[in-house]
């Protein structure tokens, strides 16, 4: 190693645990060892890496408090130390990492709730797309209406849960927050981020309205779809689903060629 | 390596997301603004819509974290082609980096870690620095570090810094915060540091806030940039501006961030600083 090499080799193992200070003696003036001031190296990116986090996963900072928070984030930045040279997304796999800690701290449903905040998080940087108008269905003939495949908004994401955690992402997006005591129920749920303009919109989706969009995200045609929702829930209000997906604002294309293969 | 355009010998001000709409909406002559493009690095959505709008109306400033340009990996390839994409699309008046490195065996550091001052990292350092120009098809600034550790060297950092700025045909962003803490930090002359530095070289200058260690006190400064600019920095600014004649200056903060205003009357104050600076060039003409 040229003294470049072992300089850098040196202060990146300090930054990354991997060094203590005294191994920087070798680089210092009268080769002194640095003591507690070396620490800086490390410090000032775990504090990086732990505000791009708190940033990336606002709710749920709020939800756990800043303890525990803080302690997360140090331990997924120890395992999942940052490779892309931007943090504007940093922390993709923190959802996996608070379920497989799951023994350690006991909130089975954590993990999910962490999946709520990645899917707007996703939402929100997502590609920009224009829309396609909500009357770009109406001159279609029923034939064409059935076999059309729609495409969605670069936005759209659909988050599945196995606790119903929607009214308390809700909450927590809201000033003034309480970390109070409340109940969780494990119960699978579904919410739906997409950005129509600049902001993001959430939407908790019934089970048969999930089943509607994941298999016209699949690339299934209307039909298809439907005959999916019909077999989930018979009674379903198809023309009233049909409009609210149209309404919602996060389709950028509708293709009537025929090929459907059902 | 083509000239490239520079900003505007105005004060400028770090943009903050909380400021978006006030600094879209102020009418403030002269005002630049300066961002991180690593913040912008995302495929869509509302930071890039709202940078859109405002470059409409201001110069502006690409200050890169990432680039590592004094590390031993090779360039980060998705950030650099995500730096092209932006500077394709926003065309910034200037675009400057760091003497750092912020990576290694593929782990990003997120912070700006130290080179030594030695002839071998000056001759590293220019040649990367060649290398990302070259890849950038632009001339770029390279900021001085901040020192918090005395490491050996064989050179003192103005003349490191000189001799990659002509080896390398960069030019010099000069962080007098940084001069500042590292005056305090590792004991150098900050107004010998300056006047060691020539004029001809400083593309842009930054002021900004520091704040003594939480655990060691006063005596050793963290680069916290979430104080105002300190006296010792004003002072220092208004020396270096009279040795180098007026410079765009940027106004840094970035954490406690305060209301859009309190960082205008701060960016007021080096204004006034550079206006007579720029009287006193005109008078001399």
């Amino acid at each position: 190693m040229t003294p470049l090499e072992q300089h850098i080799f040196l202060l990146s193992g300090l930054a990354s645990r991997g060094a203590q200070p005294a191994d920087l003696a070798w680089l210092m003036v009268g080769r002194r060892e640095p003591g507690q001031r070396a620490l800086v190296y490390r410090n000032s990116g775990i504090a990086a890496c732990t505000d791009a986090l708190r940033s990336n996963y606002q709710r749920l900072a709020r939800v756990v408090g800043d303890t525990f928070f803080r302690g997360l984030a140090h331990a997924y930045i120890d395992q999942h130390p940052p490779v892309q040279h931007s943090l504007v997304g940093y922390g993709h796999a923190l959802p996996d990492f608070i379920d497989e800690a799951a023994n350690k701290h006991g909130l089975s449903w954590l993990g999910d709730f962490a999946r709520l905040e990645r899917g707007w998080l996703r939402a929100h940087l997502a590609a920009d797309r224009a829309l396609l108008a909500p009357t770009a269905l109406e001159s279609l003939g029923d034939e064409a209406l059935i076999s059309a495949r729609i495409s969605f908004h670069p936005s759209t994401t659909l988050v599945k849960t196995r606790w119903r955690l929607w009214e308390l992402w809700q909450e927590a997006g809201e000033e003034g927050f309480s970390e109070a005591a409340r109940t969780l129920l494990q119960q699978d749920d579904a919410v739906l981020f997409w950005r129509p303009g600049h902001e993001v919109s959430a939407r908790q989706l019934p089970v048969s309205n999930t089943a509607f969009i994941e298999s016209l995200r699949n690339g299934d045609s209307l039909g298809t779809a439907c005959a999916r929702v019909l077999a989930l829930a018979p009674g379903e209000n198809l023309p009233g689903l049909i409009a609210g997906v149209l309404a919602a604002g996060f389709i950028t294309d509708i293709n009537t060629e025929t090929g459907d293969s059902q | 390596m083509p000239p490239a355009p520079s900003l505007p010998l105005h004060a400028g001000l770090g943009l903050k997301p909380d400021h978006y709409r006030a600094a879209l909406e102020t009418g403030c002559d002269g005002l630049w603004f300066e961002v991180h493009p690593e913040n912008y690095m995302v495929d869509g959505g509302p930071r890039l819509a709202w940078l859109e709008a405002l470059r409409a109306n201001r110069a502006l400033s690409f200050h890169g974290v990432g680039a590592s340009l004094g590390g031993l990996d090779p360039f980060n390839l998705d950030h650099l082609s995500r730096l092209k994409q932006l500077i394709g699309r926003y065309e910034p008046e200037q675009i400057s980096e760091h003497a750092t490195f912020s990576a290694h065996e593929g782990r990003y550091h997120a912070d700006l870690l130290p080179l030594p001052r030695t002839h071998e990292a000056l001759s590293h350092l220019s040649d990367r620095i060649d290398m990302f120009q070259s890849s950038l098809g632009r001339r770029i600034l390279i900021e001085n570090p901040t020192n918090y550790l005395p490491f050996t060297s064989e050179l003192d950092e103005p003349d490191f810094l000189v001799t990659v700025a002509r080896t390398s045909g960069c030019g010099l962003l000069m962080d007098l915060n940084n001069i500042w803490i590292s005056a305090a930090n590792v004991g150098v002359d900050p107004y010998a540091y300056v006047r060691a530095i020539p004029g001809e070289l400083v593309g842009e200058i930054h002021v900004a806030g520091h704040s003594p260690d939480p655990v060691l006190g006063g005596r050793f400064l963290i680069d916290s940039h979430d104080e105002p600019v300190s006296g010792g920095v004003w002072h220092l600014l208004k020396f270096a501006l009279e040795r180098w004649g007026p410079k765009p200056v940027l106004i840094e903060r970035d954490a406690k961030i305060p209301p859009f205003e309190d960082l205008m009357s701060e960016r007021s104050r080096a204004e006034t600083l550079i206006l007579r600076q720029k009287q006193m060039a005109h008078d001399a003409a």
